[in-house]
């Protein structure tokens, strides 16, 4: 009998989920548990596909320990999302995620992560199976965040107990679910639904804000919304990515094209465009409301801690942070908060 | 005192005569756009309101808020329309949830052609 050859072996490592948890195990993510598979392509190891396709091998991907998009740790992230999208359009087949050394965890990292595996899902046959953190709070941030609904739809994942949402779109045209979350975010933080019209403004100008700027193609339009309640501080967390071009990218190649050289960098560019500077800095006629609005909300007091990644620029409002990233994120990430401190805001 | 003009008032609720949950700039986006608004709601509502030589009282309280380009859209198309001097004076808003609101329609009668 022919003598199998590495590769031979490695192909048919990859065929099933049970020896592709052996492969992983042997790639220092043992005592793990995996989460299932994310694919849109189960039919991608057809007999008759070639055994010695690279693409076809397994490949890991170790997420940072500290996954989040604070601003000391958001370019290891971003490195992370990257080299995914490098793997699933080098034409890769089998992608481990490793999360098992993950200690620190964050809403934001996760909604970004599952914006690209979105992405991803769309554009490439590819399937995307990963290990869950061994670190007990970590992996308790992941389960409750909803991760597990758009990587494993079996899931046990119990989101029954919390509030905490994770939702996807496709346009901004049916944000129905919108006006009830501000609601439920409203009972945290103050003890009572009610209806926030500054937050709920806030979200659907981000979704608006995708959809005419992120994306050349409307079926393309696509976004994440993340909102983690914490009860006993009163505070809820918020997250919205978009994976589209990004602001700077796109205001570079439309409007602001011929009037770069106002600006001081794409950092001055980012922060004039949320301050609402954009048409006395260059004498052009600016539409774009969207953005000044999200910052209003913020400098009036009704969300706090607002962050925002594009491209290679991040704005951390709160610490007057403007910073150029020695890599960049395509595509648009908002964090911000409401807890007691903000100014209240709940109308019955 | 009450005014006559203040009897005859024409009035939109926002919340009540159009929709809770408004939308954004143009049909294309969804329902309940600024678009909308202006072809179903604000027009006849303020050609009714000049007809009868009473300003057109416009409530933005009561929703689940406004976005620019829904209040930017309608407004700037009414400017576009009548002038938006004429239209500016011939409104009345009520804005206590939000008084910012007023600020944006106005810079959106501002933007209009006329």
């Amino acid at each position: 009998m022919k003598k199998l050859t590495r590769q031979n072996k490695l192909h048919l490592a990859s065929r099933s989920k049970y020896q592709l948890k052996r492969t992983g195990a042997r790639k220092n993510i043992s005592n793990s548990r995996y989460f299932a598979t994310y694919t849109n392509s189960p039919l991608i190891y057809s007999s008759n596909q070639k055994a010695r396709n690279k693409e076809n091998e397994p490949i890991t991907l170790t997420a940072p320990v500290n996954f989040n998009l604070l601003f000391e740790n958001c370019v290891e992230v971003i490195r992370f999302v990257n080299t995914l999208k490098k793997f699933a359009r080098s034409g890769r087949k089998v992608i481990i995620l490793d999360l098992a050394t993950v200690v620190d965890i964050r809403e934001g990292a996760i909604a970004m992560l599952l914006s690209v595996m979105n992405e991803i899902g769309r554009t490439n046959s590819v399937n995307i199976t990963g290990t869950v953190p061994r670190d007990a709070s970590a992996k308790n941030v992941l389960e409750k965040s909803g991760f597990y609904k758009f990587v494993d739809r079996k899931s046990k994942a119990n989101l029954a107990k919390t509030k905490n949402i994770m939702r996807n779109g496709v346009s901004v045209t049916s944000p129905n679910f919108l006006s009830q979350e501000v609601k439920n975010s409203m009972e945290t933080v103050w003890g009572e639904e009610g209806r926030n019209p500054v937050l709920r403004t806030v979200i659907f100008e981000m979704m608006r804000n995708s959809c005419d700027h992120a994306f050349s193609k409307v079926k393309d339009v696509s976004w994440h919304l993340s909102i983690s309640h914490d009860e006993e501080k009163n505070l809820v967390k918020f997250s919205f990515v978009d994976n589209g071009a990004g602001i700077i990218n796109t205001l570079k190649a439309n409007a602001l094209k011929k009037v770069v050289n106002l600006f001081t960098g794409s950092e001055d560019m980012l922060d004039t465009a949320f301050k609402n500077g954009i048409e006395s800095r260059t004498g052009l006629k600016w539409r774009g409301k969207g953005l000044p609005s999200i910052f209003e909300s913020f400098s009036e007091g009704y969300i706090k801690n607002l962050l925002v990644i594009s491209n290679d620029v991040l704005l951390h409002f709160d610490h007057s942070k403007k910073e150029t990233l020695p890599l960049a994120y395509k595509g648009t990430y908002y964090y911000w908060e409401i807890d007691r401190d903000c100014k209240q805001m709940c109308f019955s | 005192m009450l005014l006559l003009n203040d009897l005859v008032m024409i009035e939109i609720n926002i919340a009540k005569d159009f929709s809770i949950a408004t939308g954004a700039r143009y049909y294309s986006d969804g329902k309940f756009s600024g678009e909308e608004f202006f072809d179903t709601t604000l027009l006849p509502k303020y050609e009714e309101a000049i007809g009868n030589g009473v300003k057109l009282k416009i409530i933005l309280d009561g929703t689940d808020g406004l976005a620019s380009s829904f209040l930017n859209e309608a407004f700037r198309k009414l400017g576009d329309k009548f002038g938006s001097e004429s239209a500016w004076s011939n409104l009345i808003f009520v804005s206590n949830e939000v008084p910012g609101y007023i600020n944006k329609i106005k810079e959106a009668l501002g933007e209009s052609k006329k």
